[in-house]
C-alpha cells in the first residue's frame, strides 16, 4: 500500500508527523540542510555555522509554519547568499582555515568547479534544480523571483557550462 | 530535448551530488573530523550536561540590579522554568579599568534605556535558578541596542563559559534549547575572541605577535564624520566591542547596535562606515563607506598600555574590498574636529572644545 503523503511536503505523514517538535524536525532535517548548504557554498568549512543560523531563524516562526522545511531552504538560501558575499571579503583572513580537498574525481570535481565559478543565482538554480529536484515555481519561491527568471538563469547557467565543456 | 542538454543536465545532477557526498561528517551531531577524543568527550558531556540544566530551563530575560542581585523576568511561559541572568560583573579592561556589574533595568521587567545597555558588559552570564550558569549571551543580541523592552533579542546564541562551545539559544525570551552542541572552527576562533574580549580584551592573538606600540591600524576615514557629528565616548573603557570594528559589512547588526548607541542619525540604513575607537577610547577612524568616496588611512595608534585588542586588527579590510582607492590611501583623512593644530598634532576627536593631540603617525 502507497504511504499517505502530506499534500504539502510530498513526503510522508509519519515523517511529518515525527518531525512535529523541532527537535525532531531538526534531527531529521539536519542532514539535508547541510548537504544543500554545502553544494550551494562549496565550502565545508562554513556549513554548519549556516544551517546552525537557519536553525535557529526558524525557531520562533517554527510552530506557525505549514511547511518549515520550504522555509528552511530558502533560509538557507538567503544565507549562503549574503555568507558568499561576506566570504569575499573574508577570504584572505579565513585562507589559514581552509580544508584540504578530499580525494577528487576529474571529471565530476572539474564541473563542480565550474559550477562554482557561477554567479551565485545560476548556481542556486543548479542546485535546486538537480540536487533538490524543484519545479520552476518552487525555485522561484526559493529564491524570490519569478519563474521566467528561474528559467533565464538556469538558461543561461547551462549555457555557460556548455561553452566551457 | 537536445541529447547534449540532457547529457549536461544529467552530469551535472552527478556532480552536485558527488559534491554532497564529499561533506565530512558534522560537528553538530557526529563525529568531528580532527578533533582529539577527549575534547570531543568532554564537549558531549557538557552538552548533555547543559541540555539537562537547560532543556529543563529556560532562560527568561532577569536582569540585574545596580547591587547586583538577579530578579527574574516577568511571566515566564508555560512550560518553562524561570531562570536568570546574572552578571559577571566586574571585568577588568587592558588598561586595568575595571566595570560591570550590570546596571538596574526597570525592576518591573520595563524598558532599558540606552545609557543602561551601553553600561553593560558586552557578555552577560546566563544561569537559571539554581544559579548554575549556562552560558554567556551576547548584550547586543539580549538586548538590541535599546532603548528596549528586556528580552527583545529573539534568538540569542548562548556560549559556554569558556566560550568556545555554543550550547543553545534563548528563543524569544524563554526558551533555551540545545541546538548548537558543538562548533565548527571558525566559530570556535570566534567565539575564543569574543569571550577573550568580553574578559578584558585578553584576547590570545592566533597571528604573529603584533607590536602594540606601534600597531598599525588599517582604517578608513569618510566624509559622513561631517555629517554624522561627534562620536560618542568609548562605551567600554578599555574595551571595544569586537562587532564595532570589522563587522559584516552587509550585516548591519553591528552598526545598528553602534547606531543606536551612538544615536548616529543613519536613516535605518544599515550600511558602513563603522567608527572605529582605539583602545583610548579616541576615534581611530572609520571601517565602511558612505557609498560616494570613502577615503581610507592608514594610522598609527599607540595604546594605553601597550596592547590593543586585537579585533583592532583581525580581519583586516582586504585591498578591493571597499573601493579601488585602497591602496592610494590618503594620510588626510578628516577628523571630527578639524581645527587648526599646530605641527605634529592632529585635532582630538573627543575633546570639547576642539583640542589637539599628538598626531598619529599616517601613513598611506
Amino acid at each position: 500500500m502507497e504511504p499517505s503523503v502530506d499534500p504539502m511536503t510530498h513526503r510522508s505523514v509519519q515523517a511529518v508527523s515525527r518531525e512535529s517538535t523541532f527537535e525532531g524536525f531538526y534531527e531529521a532535517q539536519l542532514d539535508w540542510a547541510r548537504r544543500l548548504t554545502f553544494v550551494l557554498t562549496g565550502d565545508d568549512l562554513f556549513v554548519d555555522d549556516l544551517v546552525q543560523d537557519a536553525f535557529v531563524r526558524l525557531r520562533p516562526r517554527f510552530d506557525q509554519l505549514d511547511n518549515p522545511r520550504a522555509y528552511l531552504r530558502v533560509t538557507l538560501v538567503n544565507g549562503v547568499r549574503r555568507h558568499r558575499r561576506r566570504e569575499r571579503r573574508r577570504e584572505q583572513a579565513h585562507a589559514s582555515l581552509a580544508h584540504p580537498s578530499p580525494e577528487e574525481d576529474g571529471a565530476l570535481d572539474d564541473l563542480v568547479d565550474r559550477i562554482d565559478r557561477l554567479p551565485y543565482r545560476q548556481r542556486a538554480v543548479l542546485v535546486l534544480r538537480y540536487f533538490e529536484n524543484l519545479s520552476e515555481a518552487e525555485i522561484a519561491e526559493s529564491l524570490g523571483c519569478r519563474p521566467g527568471t528561474v528559467k533565464s538563469l538556469a538558461s543561461r547557467a547551462l549555457a555557460r557550462l556548455r561553452e566551457e565543456t | 530535448m537536445d541529447t547534449s542538454i540532457q547529457d549536461l543536465e544529467e552530469k551535472i545532477r552527478s556532480a552536485l551530488h558527488y559534491r554532497a557526498e564529499q561533506l565530512p561528517p558534522t560537528s553538530l551531531t557526529g563525529d568531528a573530523p580532527n578533533r582529539p577524543e577527549r575534547k570531543r568527550t568532554a564537549s558531549r558531556a557538557f552538552v548533555v550536561a547543559a541540555a539537562a540544566v537547560v532543556l529543563a530551563v529556560a532562560v527568561v530575560a532577569v536582569l540585574v540590579s545596580k547591587q547586583g542581585t538577579d530578579r527574574e523576568a516577568p511571566a515566564a511561559p508555560t512550560g518553562f522554568v524561570p531562570c536568570t541572568i546574572k552578571d559577571p560583573g566586574n571585568f577588568v579592561g587592558p588598561d586595568g579599568t575595571t566595570f560591570g556589574p550590570t546596571p538596574s533595568p526597570d525592576p518591573k521587567g520595563g524598558t532599558l534605556s540606552t545609557e543602561e545597555i551601553d553600561a553593560m558588559p558586552d557578555y552577560i552570564s546566563v544561569a537559571c535558578e539554581t544559579d548554575t550558569v549556562g552560558g554567556w549571551v551576547k548584550k547586543v543580541d539580549m538586548f538590541g541596542t535599546g532603548p528596549a523592552p528586556v528580552m527583545n533579542g529573539g534568538d540569542v546564541l548562548v556560549y559556554a563559559d569558556n566560550g568556545t562551545t555554543i550550547v543553545g539559544h534563548i528563543g524569544n525570551g524563554n526558551g533555551f534549547a540545545a541546538v548548537r552542541s558543538k562548533v565548527t572552527e571558525a566559530q570556535r576562533r570566534l567565539a575564543d575572541r569574543d569571550a577573550s574580549l568580553a574578559e578584558g580584551c585578553k584576547y590570545s592573538q592566533d597571528k604573529p605577535a603584533h607590536d602594540a606600540d606601534g600597531l598599525t591600524i588599517t582604517a578608513l576615514m569618510s566624509r559622513w564624520i561631517e555629517v554624522i557629528g561627534a562620536p560618542p565616548p568609548n562605551p567600554l573603557p578599555g574595551c571595544i566591542p569586537r562587532e564595532l570594528l570589522f563587522p559584516d559589512l552587509d550585516g548591519g547588526r553591528a552598526l545598528a547596535a553602534y547606531k543606536t548607541r551612538a544615536g548616529f542619525p543613519v536613516g535605518g540604513s544599515l550600511r558602513p562606515p563603522f567608527p572605529v575607537f582605539a583602545v583610548d577610547g579616541t576615534l581611530a577612524g572609520f571601517e565602511g563607506s558612505d557609498g560616494q568616496q570613502p577615503a581610507f588611512i592608514t594610522i598609527t595608534t599607540t595604546s594605553t598600555n601597550g596592547r590593543v585588542p586585537a579585533s583592532l586588527i583581525d580581519d583586516p579590510p582586504t585591498p578591493g574590498d571597499f573601493s579601488s582607492d585602497y591602496t592610494n590611501a590618503t594620510p588626510t583623512g578628516r577628523y571630527y574636529y578639524d581645527g587648526p593644530c599646530p605641527p605634529g598634532q592632529v585635532p582630538s576627536p573627543l575633546l570639547a572644545p576642539p583640542d589637539c593631540v599628538a598626531a598619529k603617525t599616517a601613513t598611506p
